[in-house]
């Protein structure tokens, strides 16, 4: 099979198409693993993030927005301005199908706008269009009014920055149908520094499968494998906020910073308390039969929040555990206009989580934000902040620029709870032991979505393994999931088929759409394949080679709860053992390796 | 002081309610299966079906004493003592 990409070269306002010919799709697939090899090629080593040099990539995969269970999501890809190594984020809601449907099963852009643009590919036909009118609005006025003005009130996509993407935060988020967030590692910045505000697409072009009758009784086979799972009924009551109170439990709810790792007000925020309080109903991505999303809409004496779809469970950590923050609708309005304003939920919590920190120790004062008191569980700071935020506006500068730059401007480095400069998610590795090699070995950094020890660790998927355990099983699984995950965000469906499905299940449905005579095997070596070759993006840039945890991590036990005393010291360890296996040597794979992996071209950068 | 057992999830909505604390008389020893089976009889075989299946707990049934899992301590016989605390959630998933 043959993917088509739009090229848009923004300094000039010209199309060209790339078609990506049939051995490179079996080698690259899609999406993250095309995505990534793509940007190593064209993205030259050391430029500027924000410069025209950089490039992004709207990628989906080979079976997005077909028959096959929850394949309605696409992949950005390009160099991180949070982390100045290859960023990358995976989005879920109607953009990735709509965009196939348009002609096109992705986009480049290319070089820098003189003037806001927004594009759009309708029936395989791009244009540009200007955008003046919807620089500096929120993701909700510009999906209505560009809506409007391609005549779609139904049907098609919109996918967009707000006002933190035009103003180039690291913390900036892309989005899609107004609540969907293609939101780590900063690339809406990079949208920004383009000053492309948004692109719609809309078309009847629908992918077809080699073998349609093979490919379609195997879809419908794994569809009632997902519907049947254990997991899928709790999602779909709760959302992924369904996890609060079971990870709060064990004691692995990393709390006010990282701090502690049990919050006393988890259940007041918890799916259960949503679902109870402001659940409208469940709501899925494109063709989902999950759906995880929540409708939801609070009126309190606090807060009015319209109809929108609620925080999940990263959000919800983010802003609230690792903030203080113990009140629901707070954290609705929050999520809104986060949301609103193209933001990171989880950089948003991850930095305001040490700004609070440092506020608390005395580092930061009133007289550095602007009067505001950054105390523990302070919504109103957190809601105010996230406007001068998004409009680097006073205090808010620090904060766009993300967790590691505010720590190091106010001299406690170590208050920056990251990997390769991103903040970490909802997971405390002194309690979730697995999560050590998650966080330190992810290409990206933080990697909660790498590789996900919830499953060994509570779910018993493909067996139980006690989170509190050291033991190299655990790096074996993490490696298993690397490979399968980058996979996964390559054909590019949802990782929540992970619970139910598995390798051999893509490859079922895999051989009959794309006509590939593809085993299980050579799937997953494409997974290490693809997965070594991101790596490489890290060492042609020299930056954030070696996997390491941050130093709190590993030197403070957790202060109570049933991890009492754990810390992260077995992470040296292990991240030892993950090298050894991986065959590579201090972060970087060995010369044997990359020939093995048919990556021999890389082998240069070394 | 009362075992404290908490039920999260579906399982809240299965019950109606969110948690009960359940007295342990001070010369009792109680094992896990002896708590859950003074819920059965209390809930029903509904509620009893959802956490069994052929005498052991379903899988991705997850029960904590004390936030550590039965499964890594001594499954349903695991022992009880006053002011534990039980958490019992069905099977969830998230991320």
């Amino acid at each position: 099979m043959e993917l088509k990409l739009l090229r848009v070269d923004l300094s000039k306002g010209s199309f060209k198409d790339h078609v990506i010919k049939d051995e490179e799709v079996r080698k690259w697939l899609g999406g993250r693993g095309l995505g990534a090899y793509l940007a190593f090629k064209e993205i030259p080593k050391g430029i500027d993030p924000l410069g025209p040099k950089n490039k992004i990539y709207i990628l989906t995969g080979p079976i997005t927005g077909t028959q096959f269970p929850e394949s309605g999501r696409y992949h950005v890809i390009g160099k991180s301005p949070q982390s100045g190594i290859l960023g990358d984020s995976n989005s879920g809601g109607n953009f990735g199908p709509w965009l196939r449907f348009s002609g096109y099963d992705g986009i480049v852009m290319e070089g820098m706008g003189a003037k806001p643009q927004y594009l759009s590919i309708v029936e395989g036909k791009p244009k540009l269009h200007d955008a003046s009118h919807l620089w500096g609005k929120g993701l909700v006025h510009t999906d209505n009014k560009i809506r409007k003005e391609m005549s779609a009130e139904k049907g098609g996509s919109v996918l967009g920055i707000g006002p933190a993407g035009e103003n180039m935060a690291n913390v900036a988020a892309i989005m899609n149908d107004k609540w969907r967030a293609a939101g780590r590692t900063g690339l809406a910045a990079v949208l920004g520094s383009k000053k492309l505000k948004a692109v719609f697409v809309k078309g009847t072009k629908h992918p077809e499968a080699v073998d349609k009758e093979a490919f379609s009784k195997v879809a419908k086979e794994k569809h009632e494998k997902v519907k049947n799972h254990g997991v899928t009924e709790a999602l779909t009551t709760y959302g992924t906020a369904v996890l609060v109170n079971m990870v709060n439990n064990i004691g692995a709810w990393p709390t006010r910073n990282f701090s502690a790792a049990v919050f006393e007000k988890a259940d007041e925020i918890s799916g259960e308390t949503l679902a109870e309080k402001y659940l409208i109903k469940p709501v899925g991505c494109w063709g989902c039969i999950i759906k995880c999303g929540r409708l939801v809409r609070a009126k309190t004496e606090n807060y009015d929040i319209p109809e929108h779809e609620s925080p999940e469970y990263e959000t919800i950590w983010a802003n609230g555990a690792n903030c203080g923050i113990g009140d629901l609708p707070a954290l609705l309005k929050i999520n809104y206009l986060l949301n609103d304003m193209g933001m990171d939920t989880i950089s948003y919590g991850n930095v305001l989580g040490t700004a609070m920190e440092l506020f608390e120790k005395g580092k930061i004062t009133t007289e550095d934000t602007g009067g505001l008191e950054l105390t523990w569980g302070n919504a109103d700071a957190a809601i105010e902040l996230i406007w001068r935020t998004a409009h680097r506006d006073g205090f808010g500068d620090d904060l766009a620029k993300g967790t590691l730059a505010l720590a190091e401007k106010y001299g406690d480095p170590e208050a920056a709870i990251t990997t390769r400069g991103m903040g970490l998610a909802a997971y405390d590795p002194r309690a979730m032991k697995g999560f050590a090699v998650a966080y330190a070995t992810s290409n990206r950094g933080e990697g909660h979505l790498r590789s996900y020890p919830v499953t060994w660790a509570l779910l018993g998927i493909p067996k139980s393994i006690d989170p509190l355990k050291e033991n190299g099983e655990k790096v074996d699984l993490n490696i298993y999931q690397q490979n399968l995950f980058i996979v996964i965000d390559s054909v590019v469906c949802c990782k929540f088929n992970g619970f139910s499905l598995d390798h051999t299940d893509i490859t079922d449905a895999l051989a009959p759409f794309t006509g590939w005579n593809i085993t299980p095997d050579e799937l997953m070596e494409t997974g290490e394949r693809l997965y070594n070759m991101e790596r490489m993006f890290s060492v042609r840039e020299g930056k954030y080679i070696k996997d390491e945890l941050p130093k709190r991590l590993i030197e403070t036990p957790i202060p109570e709860g049933p991890a009492k005393g754990h810390t992260a010291a077995h992470a040296d360890k292990m991240i030892k053992e993950f090298w050894e296996k991986r065959g590579w040597v201090e972060g970087k794979p060995k010369k044997e390796t990359l020939e093995r992996l048919a990556l021999g071209e890389f082998t240069q950068y070394l | 002081m009362p075992i404290n057992v908490k039920f999260f999830a579906t399982f809240r909505d299965l019950l109606g309610l969110k948690e009960l604390e359940l007295e342990v008389g001070p010369e009792e020893t109680l094992k896990l299966i002896d708590l859950l089976e003074r819920l059965f009889q209390k809930f029903g075989e509904e509620f009893r079906n959802k956490i069994l299946e052929n005498g052991n707990i379903r899988p991705q049934v997850n029960i904590m004493i004390n936030g550590r899992n039965i499964k890594f301590l001594d499954e349903i016989n695991s022992p009880l003592k006053d002011s534990d605390i039980v958490a019992i959630f069905p099977p969830v998933a998230g991320g």
